[in-house]
């Protein structure tokens, strides 16, 4: 088998907590425990998970932007858990980003062409000047945007507009990975389609991997080939796309899929039985987690042991992982689906 | 809350020190400028006159010594003896001087806050309206004038052209209480205006941020009147930083008394700060200049713990 | 006081407001787009809106002079300030030819020394200020940049010298040094730069929290490179402002040092110098002596103070509406369409429009009808822009200030309430129709108990007694399915998520039982997984109550799972309308088919296939074309959907549809959807 492209290993990021100059410190965030997964050059891997789950996190350290409390990252094999000052300008030219909120990710001081232009100089030596511009057009063109965007400021543009700008900016050093971190989700239904197309034609033109993360299981299993879900901090689950959603091994993964809104009434009340097996309860504090599952207060099939240990990493049958004592304790499913288990126990909970 | 006032008085204690510290300083950097012995004496200084101040200041002994035995004597409550007049103990000269002072600075803030408070949520209800277009220009212009300037003012329109109040001097408490509060309506009212004009404006916008929130919409999607929406909804919020602004301005009151003491002719702490600096007092001075931190400390503290009992986040989580 | 940064940056020597500048949250919406004026630079709209401001241009003329004053005095004075003449008869003179404003008790001429004057103020400003931004906005950069114990510990002893009185620095370095006012002005120098420090560090932490930094970062760019092509020009604004402001209180400051005899020498002609001696005969000589420093101390601080409030003013949003701001009442043309027999709420024809200085006033919703029966539930579904939360504030009585309705009748519970007053309005919301927003911790005010704000509509509408309020509210908290509700009451809205403060919000919608309760993006601030309960928990209490519904979102998926009846919004209008399953199962408006069509959920499976895309961007209401609004963006537009905008139809089965081509759309089956999963 060749190197993967990334690999992520056992990563954990705490956030300490700030107290006042004469009070003692909180506890600190557990913000991503033992994460670790891999992505292959030119594959989309997808990152999923809700507000808190950590999914962003795990973004900013692979991009230095985050102090790494554990684990290792390699990047072709090469170690960059903590990359050294003098080699961060290699590193940056290999790993590239497209952020969140369109409005904020680019300096409104600035034009298209400075913006997609100060990489360039930064890192291929190209000076301002025509042989930029040149570049920069050729960037606009490649992201579906006409040249009279080049003298524009990011307060005459759309947001659609906007995120295009921030995925030029991203190609302009020729990455081999760009991350995505929530990239289309401030984005109307109408745009959002358009930028999600963007970007798969990206991928089949310029051969760049994606680390896809967004909240929406929807759009980051049509993105991917290999989806991971976050809960609290920890990698729940993951596997190959399809076969997650369509036989999930974590219950957290089931109801996230349940959780869906389908544009079809009927299909919707359907799901609602199965989504009301589900309890209401607030999810632990990151900086005060729980010794056990921290899914276990919400899980409709929890059992003792959930309570009391943190379950480890299980095969399971999509060739991925998971992470749920059901698989080795209670039912046993060893890494079977749990859609059927969960319907035929939250039948006799609620008779649904 | 008991927990966050604790912690609030803990870390006041560190800042009494460096007051403390700094005051102390201002002897020693005093002294490298200049002998402060020569300078108090005068001219044709005796050698008994320099030796007697040499002494009682310590100024032979090395400077942690010096330091141990000053701070000694005022935990113990003793700030010394005045170097210009060796019968007069700094304590008796602040004791008389700091009730004018705390009388003024307290009444101008009485004025203020309350006026200015009532002004600021009146001129919020419709900015831009005329209210608040005649309040924010008014406010602007007291803000730019000095308050000494103000209590020339009145002291000339109100005491001396009209005759309705004395222009000059302060009454005691213990003389008379009308006469004592008489005396301090024109000084009060000087330093109390730009209190007033700070307060209004700050609440001003305030309310103003607050009146533009979403828990405002909402509440008048629930049929809350509108008295109810300034008062109970709004104001609680934008209380919080007019607080702060009021702890501000009581510090800076504290400072600013000295200019109207002087306007008036009033032997307060200012005006007793000013001489002692021209005479090189150092012993009235580092007496003077506890005390007042002291105040302001204490001032500081009390906004804290208001801004607790304002901010629920402040006081729960810490 | 250590480092909070939701403290006000400025205190109390300096005018309020500086905080403003900073982002500020949750404030009211105003229709996208119109604000927003593409060919209006920044930079123009600062200088346009500066000359417009009568007070701005005041203290800019105002400081044309005083520079005169300070770089060329001798073109203003008409005299020597220093030239004395003891004659007795030329002491105190008044204002004559020679001596426009009268000499002073030297016989000295008082207009020169009035115009010298400025030199001393300039000169203060100049060593007070470089020491103050020399000092505070490097630490304040450093400080807020680094993070940290560092910055904890530099916050504090900051603070500390912040919440001194100014005057007793100044005092404290006059004493080291000696007294002069260029000494003082180091002590008032130091004083001050803890007003940049603060300011400096509060931009500095909040830029660094913007993404455009992160991407900065993550392109390469150095930290120096970051702070100063990045983080600087975003800070230069507010320390313009700061700057202009503290300006005014040096001088301030100057004037009562030099009163006190502490300042500038008594023989300088300073401000503060000649009020010092007006103090000492403004008894017996009269007032006239402390008239011209006391004006132009006056006239130059307030022209700093309003500079200040000029440049805020001109670059900061238009604050002058606020959620109390009723909208202004118009003549409101009525509906040509009847209401809905039946229908609970009924709304006809409504426009609403938003006045634009020296423009046409701009439409955003144009002729919009819904209805909804009892005790059903209707979905308004719609992109950002669309009109669809103005719709309903606007049939509440709650069109956002400045805008106004100004055709078309409301009907609600057989009642015409076009145009009732606030206050009969304050009788109905909260009491018959409860409302429910899209972020529910910023619905709720934070410095109240949520108890107590679930309390208030009952207070308000029942006859309750506060001990049966409470009681009620417990209620109702157990009601919404929040644990342990007696607990939960004594809570401030800080400590809820948003899952659960969206329970309340419900709560407190449903406290009094209303006949219709209205949901605006109920979930779009939540999670998926509590999105779904949340849906759930509004469902069962209809069924219980028989509550009518309108649930607006722009998340057709949403609305699929709880609407009877569906509304489709697009630019201002309604599109299209009926029954749940016909929209969702036959759409006639191509935007309704191409919605549905773009979202992923709709493609499951096909791996290699790109989902379907609608082109372009929603247009701004200023923008809107002449015919079809979606026509730019519609695959079946032809030269009469360009030209002539479609007419609301009504088809045989009840769905209303905007569109000429509706017929060639309802011919085609809807076959795109995939296989679904569950």
């Amino acid at each position: 088998m060749t190197q993967p492209l990334l690999s992520v290993e056992h990563l954990a990021v705490h956030f300490a907590g700030r107290g006042r100059l004469f009070s003692p410190d909180p506890p600190p965030v557990k913000a991503v425990n033992d994460v670790s997964f891999t992505i292959d050059s030119q594959r989309t891997f997808g990152l999923v998970g809700e507000s808190g789950s950590g999914k962003s996190t795990v973004a900013r350290a692979i991009l230095q932007l985050v102090d790494i409390h554990d684990g290792s990252i390699h990047l072709d094999g090469d170690d960059v858990t903590r990359v050294a000052r003098s080699a961060e300008l290699g590193f940056r030219k290999r790993v590239q980003a497209v952020l969140q909120d369109p409005f904020s990710s680019l300096n409104q001081v600035h034009t298209t062409e400075t913006i997609i232009g100060d990489p360039i100089t930064r890192h291929l030596a190209i000076k301002a000047g025509d042989e930029r511009r040149e570049r920069v057009a050729d960037l606009l063109d490649l992201v579906g945007l006409g040249h009279e965007f080049l003298d524009r400021y990011p307060y005459e543009m759309s947001g659609g507009q906007r995120q295009r700008i921030s995925i030029a900016r991203a190609l302009a050093v020729e990455p081999d990975l760009v991350i995505a971190d929530e990239a289309t989700s401030a984005l109307d239904v109408s745009i959002q389609s358009q930028v999600i197309n963007l970007l798969r034609e990206i991928q089949r033109e310029r051969d760049v991997a994606f680390l896809f993360i967004a909240h929406d299981l929807e759009v980051v299993s049509h993105m991917s080939h290999d989806v991971g879900v976050m809960y609290l901090g920890y990698l729940v689950e993951r596997g190959p796309s399809d076969d997650v959603y369509a036989q999930p091994t974590h219950p957290y993964t089931e109801m996230l899929i349940a959780s869906i809104p389908f544009p079809e009434p009927g299909e919707q009340a359907k799901r609602r039985g199965l989504r009301q097996t589900f309890k209401v309860a607030e999810p632990p504090s990151p900086a005060n987690l729980p010794p056990g599952c921290p899914f276990e207060n919400r899980c409709p099939v929890a059992m003792d042991i959930c309570r009391e240990e943190m379950p480890a990493v299980t095969q399971a049958h999509h060739g991925g992982e998971a992470r749920c004592h059901l698989h080795t304790s209670g039912p046993e499913l060893g890494g079977g689906s749990v859609v059927e288990f969960i319907r035929s126990e939250a039948r006799g909970n609620v008779g649904v | 809350m008991a927990k966050y006032i604790g912690f609030r008085l803990l870390a006041t204690i560190p800042l009494l020190f460096a007051i403390a510290v700094v005051t102390f300083l201002i002897a020693v950097a005093m002294e490298a400028n200049g002998s402060i012995a020569g300078q108090v004496c005068g001219e044709g200084a005796t050698t008994e006159c320099i030796l007697e101040i040499e002494e009682s200041l310590g100024l032979n002994d090395p400077l942690p010594t010096r330091f141990v035995s000053w701070l000694g004597d005022v935990l113990s409550g003793d700030l010394g003896v005045s170097l210009l007049d060796r019968n007069a103990s700094v304590n008796e000269l602040i004791s008389e001087r700091i009730w004018p002072s705390l009388s003024i600075v307290g009444l101008s803030l009485i004025i203020g806050i309350s006026l200015g408070m009532l002004m600021g949520v009146v001129a919020a209800i419709r900015p831009g309206g005329l209210v608040d277009r005649t309040f924010s220009v008014a406010a602007a212009s007291v803000i730019a004038a000095p308050g000494f300037l103000i209590g020339m003012m009145l002291a000339w329109g109100i005491g001396v052209e009209l005759g309705w109040l004395s222009p000059v001097g302060y009454t005691s408490p213990s003389e008379s209480i009308t006469g004592w509060f008489k005396s301090l309506i024109l000084p009060s009212i000087a330093l109390g205006m730009p209190t007033l004009a700070i307060v209004q404006r700050q609440l001003r916008s305030s309310m103003a941020n607050s009146l533009q929130s979403r828990y405002i919409l909402a509440a008048r999607a629930r049929g809350v009147g509108r008295a109810t929406l300034i008062g109970r909804h709004a104001l609680p919020n934008a209380m919080v930083p007019t607080i702060t602004v009021i702890g501000f301005r009581a510090a800076s009151a504290i400072g600013l008394t000295t200019a109207i003491e002087i306007v008036f002719g009033i032997r307060g702490m200012g005006e007793m700060l000013v001489s002692a600096i021209l005479n090189r007092n150092v012993t009235v001075l580092q007496g003077g200049m506890l005390v007042v931190g002291l105040v302001v400390s204490t001032v500081n503290l009390l906004v804290d713990i208001s801004y607790g009992f304002l901010n629920p986040k402040v006081r729960l989580n810490k | 006081m250590t480092g909070n940064s939701n403290e006000p940056l400025e205190d109390a020597d300096l005018p309020a407001g500086t905080d403003e500048l900073l982002e500020d949250v949750g404030h009211i919406p105003t229709p996208s787009g119109l604000s927003a004026n593409k060919t209006d630079s920044p930079r123009r709209r600062f200088w346009r809106r500066m000359f417009k401001n009568p007070l701005g241009v005041f203290s800019m003329l105002w400081f044309l002079i005083l520079l005169v004053a300070w770089v060329w005095p001798e073109l203003l004075a008409t005299h020597d300030p220093f030239k004395q003449d003891l004659t007795f008869t030329r002491l105190y003179e008044g204002p004559s030819s020679d001596h426009w404003l009268g000499t002073d008790e030297r016989g000295r001429d008082f207009y020169s020394r009035v115009i010298h004057g400025a030199g001393f103020a300039f000169r203060s400003i100049l060593i007070a200020m470089t020491i103050a931004v020399g000092v505070g906005v490097p630490l304040g950069m450093f400080s807020g940049w680094r993070g940290g114990r560092l910055d904890r510990a530099i916050m504090w002893v900051n603070d500390v010298f912040f919440s001194l009185p100014i005057i007793l620095l100044a005092m404290a370095v006059i004493i080291i040094l000696s007294p002069s006012l260029d000494n003082a002005m180091i002590g008032v120098g130091i004083a001050m730069s803890t007003r940049f420090t603060r300011l400096t560090r509060a931009v500095t932490l909040q830029e660094k929290e913007e993404l455009y930094v992160d991407a900065a970062r993550i392109s390469g760019l150095s930290t120096p490179t970051v702070l100063a092509r990045y983080i600087a020009p975003n800070l230069l604004s507010s320390l313009i402002v700061q700057a202009a402001i503290i300006s005014g209180a040096i001088i301030l400051i100057g004037a009562t040092l030099s009163f006190l005899g502490i300042g500038a020498s008594l023989d300088d002609p300073d401000w503060g110098v000649m009020l010092n001696r007006g103090r000492n005969i403004f008894r017996t000589e009269g007032i006239w002596q402390i008239v011209p420093p006391g004006a132009a101390l006056i006239l130059t601080v307030l022209a700093f103070n309003l500079l200040g409030d000029a440049i805020r003013d001109a670059i900061g949003r238009d604050a002058s509406n606020n959620a109390l701001t009723i909208s202004k009442r118009v003549d409101i043309a009525p509906s040509d369409r009847p209401h809905r027999p039946g229908a609970l709420l009924s709304v006809r024809t409504i426009d609403v429009e938003f006045p634009s200085p020296g423009k046409e006033p701009v439409q955003i919703l144009n002729g919009v009808s819904l209805g909804v029966l009892p005790g059903k539930t209707l979905g308004i579904v719609g992109e950002s822009g669309s009109g669809k939360s103005m719709t309903v504030l606007s049939a509440l009585g709650l069109t956002p200030a400045p805008g106004r309705l100004t055709r078309g009748s409301v009907q609600f519970d057989e009642r015409d309430v076009t145009s009732l007053s606030e206050s009969e309005w304050q009788e109905i919301r909260g009491k018959d129709i409860g409302v429910i927003f899209q972020e529910p911790i910023a619905v709720l005010n934070p410095a109240i108990k949520v108890g107590k704000q679930l309390m208030e509509p009952l207070l308000l509408h029942t006859e309750l007694s506060k001990a049966e309020a409470r009681q009620r509210a417990v209620e109702l908290l157990a009601e919404v399915k929040v644990p342990d509700p007696e607990r939960r009451m004594d809570q401030y809205p800080h400590e809820f998520s948003g899952g659960m403060a969206q329970r309340v919000g419900i709560a407190m919608a449903l406290a009094c039982s209303p006949k219709l309760l209205i949901a605006d993006e109920p979930t779009t601030a939540l999670d998926v997984t509590v999105q779904g309960q949340i849906l759930d928990l509004l469902m069962d209490l209809q069924k219980e109550r028989g509550t009518s519904i309108i649930l607006i979102t722009h998340d057709l998926g949403v609305i699929a799972e709880v609407a009877d009846r569906v509304i489709v919004m697009y630019a201002g209008q309604v599109v299209e309308g009926g029954l749940a399953d016909d929209i969702f199962g036959r759409p006639r408006h191509p935007y309704t088919k191409a919605l549905l069509d773009t979202m992923p959920q709709n493609h499951h499976g096909g791996e290699g296939d790109d989902l379907a895309v609608i082109p372009g961007v929603v247009p701004a209401p200023t923008d809107w074309p002449v015919g079809c609004r979606f026509a730019p963006r519609c695959q079946y537009a032809t030269d009469r959907c360009r030209e002539e905008m479609p007419v609301l139809e009504v088809l045989s089965d009840g769905v209303i549809v905007r569109c000429h081509h509706h017929e060639e759309l309802s011919g085609e089956a809807y076959a795109g959807r995939g296989e679904v999963s569950l």
